[in-house]
Parts: structure tokens; C-alpha cells; sequence
């Protein structure tokens, strides 16, 4: 409950703004353009952001561990090709690879002459 | 549908500047304070709507914003005790059950608070809000709005002991 003070203080009336500020407020008000968010087409979602890191960490991992060592084949399932991380010369790249759809498949190595031959034979 | 800029500043704009001059006491720098936060909403429109009561997010605009630009013009805050002397009077003299001593008896005791118990002091008497809203607007704890009008209280009670007496 309020005490004598109180109640006769808040009974005591303010001064309002001037008059002519609100013309001047406002006026200056409407010329700031209004922020509009980013357009969602553009919006990089932070689950995106964070699967990108982990990809690139992890490409970099293996690609910085495969760098002394030779290529070798990992055994996947029929259908998939993931390509060797060797034959990039950065994780970037990589990375890029793996993204890109479809992947391409590897090189069919090439066969000498003599080869050749024998596979027709056998044939 | 939410409210237009002119609506927001006919329902609040009063207030703000009777809060604002409570706290600062130097025309230009409300001015600017009042200004700031009209342009903050004409930036974003849906700031308002989300607050859960308006005028207490208003108010709590406006006080970061004096508090803002009081620090970016130093200057202007060492002549606050000068141009306090030349401010325009904070209490409407137009209430008739009033007389003009106990008005100016008032305004004089209130330009000798601290600022912060005069906003706590503002905000509780005249904007009617709890110490948990005061504690929001100007970001302190409860408590501390608690005690600071409370000190303001005390401070103004023995100031105007001369003009008035309270009876219990």
C-alpha cells in the first residue's frame, strides 16, 4: 500500500514530449530503411555449417594420413565409389569430389596390346 | 495487425520523454534518446510485438539509449549539472489541487537524487511497474530496484519535510 508521499507524488502529473517533436521523430524515423532478413534461399542453416566442418575434418584426417602411404581400395559395398584421397591435392578437393553428383567412376586401367590379345582368346 | 510507428508514439512517447527527462534532465540528449529508439523500431517493426509488455520494453529501449549516448558525448554529461539549472520541468504545473511550492519544492529534491534511484523512483511512482519490471527495464536485480527507491524515497522524504508533512 502506498504512504501519503507516494500516493501524492504519483498523482502529480508529467510533462508530455513537446508537440513538435513528434513530426520530427517520426519523419526521421520513416527515412531508415527496415532490416529485412536474409532471403531463405541464401540461409546457411548451422546443421549444414557443422556436417561441412566434420566432413572437411575428417577428409583432411584421412587425406593427410593417406599422403605417405599407397592407394589402396577400401572394400564398400557394390555401387559405391568413393574416390581415392591421394590422387587430391587438398582436402577441398576432395571434398568437392565426394559432393559432386554423379560420381564418377575410376579409369578402367589400361591393357597392353598383348593383353588385349590373350583376354580374346580366352574369350 | 501491428501498430504503426505514429500509434506507438501516441500511446508511449510521454512517457518515455517524462522518464527520460527524470533521468538526464538535458533536452538534447532525450531528444536523441527518444529518437533512437523510434528509429530502432522503424528498423524492426516486429521488435515490439514480441515483448511482453510493451511500455516496459520501451522504456528499457530508452534508458540503454540515454545511457548510450551519454557516454559517446562526455562533454555533454560534464555540463548535465549546468543545463539541469536551464531544463524543462519534469512536473506538469496544470494540476489545480497542487500548489506551485510543493511543485517546485519537488522538482528540486528530485534534480538532487542520484540518477539511478531517480529512474527506480520514476518507474515505481509514475510508470506503476513492480521492482521485478524495474529490475527488466533497467537491467539491475530486483533488490536492488527495491532498495534504490526506497533510498530515493527516503532521501525525498526528508528534502521536502519543510513543504510536507506525512502524516501515517
Amino acid at each position: 500500500m502506498k504512504k501519503p508521499l507516494e500516493h501524492r507524488l504519483s498523482q502529480m502529473p508529467l510533462q508530455g514530449a513537446p508537440a513538435h517533436w513528434r513530426h520530427a521523430i517520426l519523419q526521421k524515423a520513416r527515412t531508415v530503411p527496415e532490416s529485412s532478413p536474409r532471403p531463405s534461399g541464401t540461409r546457411i542453416s548451422k546443421n549444414w555449417l557443422a556436417l561441412a566442418a566434420a566432413w572437411t575434418l575428417i577428409a583432411l584426417l584421412k587425406w593427410d594420413s593417406n599422403r605417405e602411404n599407397i592407394p589402396r581400395t577400401d572394400s564398400l559395398p557394390e555401387g559405391f565409389y568413393v574416390p581415392s584421397l591421394s590422387a587430391f591435392r587438398s582436402p577441398e578437393a576432395y571434398l568437392e569430389a565426394l559432393l559432386a553428383d554423379p560420381p564418377s567412376p575410376p579409369p578402367a586401367p589400361k591393357q597392353s596390346r598383348r593383353t588385349t590379345q590373350r583376354n580374346a582368346a580366352i574369350a | 495487425m501491428p501498430l504503426s510507428l505514429e500509434q506507438i508514439y501516441d500511446a508511449h512517447a510521454d512517457a518515455l520523454y517524462a522518464f527520460l527527462l527524470n533521468c538526464s534532465r538535458d533536452h538534447t540528449l532525450v531528444q536523441d534518446a527518444l529518437q533512437e529508439v523510434f528509429l530502432k523500431l522503424a528498423r524492426s517493426p516486429s521488435l515490439l510485438e514480441k515483448a511482453c509488455d510493451p511500455r516496459s520494453f520501451l522504456l528499457r529501449t530508452a534508458h540503454n539509449a540515454l545511457r548510450d549516448l551519454a557516454r559517446r558525448s562526455s562533454a555533454r554529461t560534464v555540463c548535465e549539472e549546468t543545463l539541469s539549472m536551464e531544463a524543462p520541468s519534469l512536473l506538469s504545473p496544470l494540476f489545480p489541487s497542487d500548489d506551485d511550492s510543493f511543485r517546485i519544492a519537488v522538482e528540486t529534491a528530485l534534480q538532487r537524487l542520484p540518477q539511478e534511484q531517480r529512474a527506480a523512483l520514476h518507474l515505481k511512482l509514475w510508470e506503476n511497474l513492480t521492482f521485478a519490471q524495474i529490475a527488466e527495464a533497467l537491467e539491475i536485480s530486483p533488490h536492488t530496484a527495491a532498495s534504490r527507491y526506497r533510498y530515493a524515497l527516503n532521501k525525498l522524504r526528508d528534502l521536502l519535510r519543510p513543504v510536507y508533512e506525512e502524516r501515517f
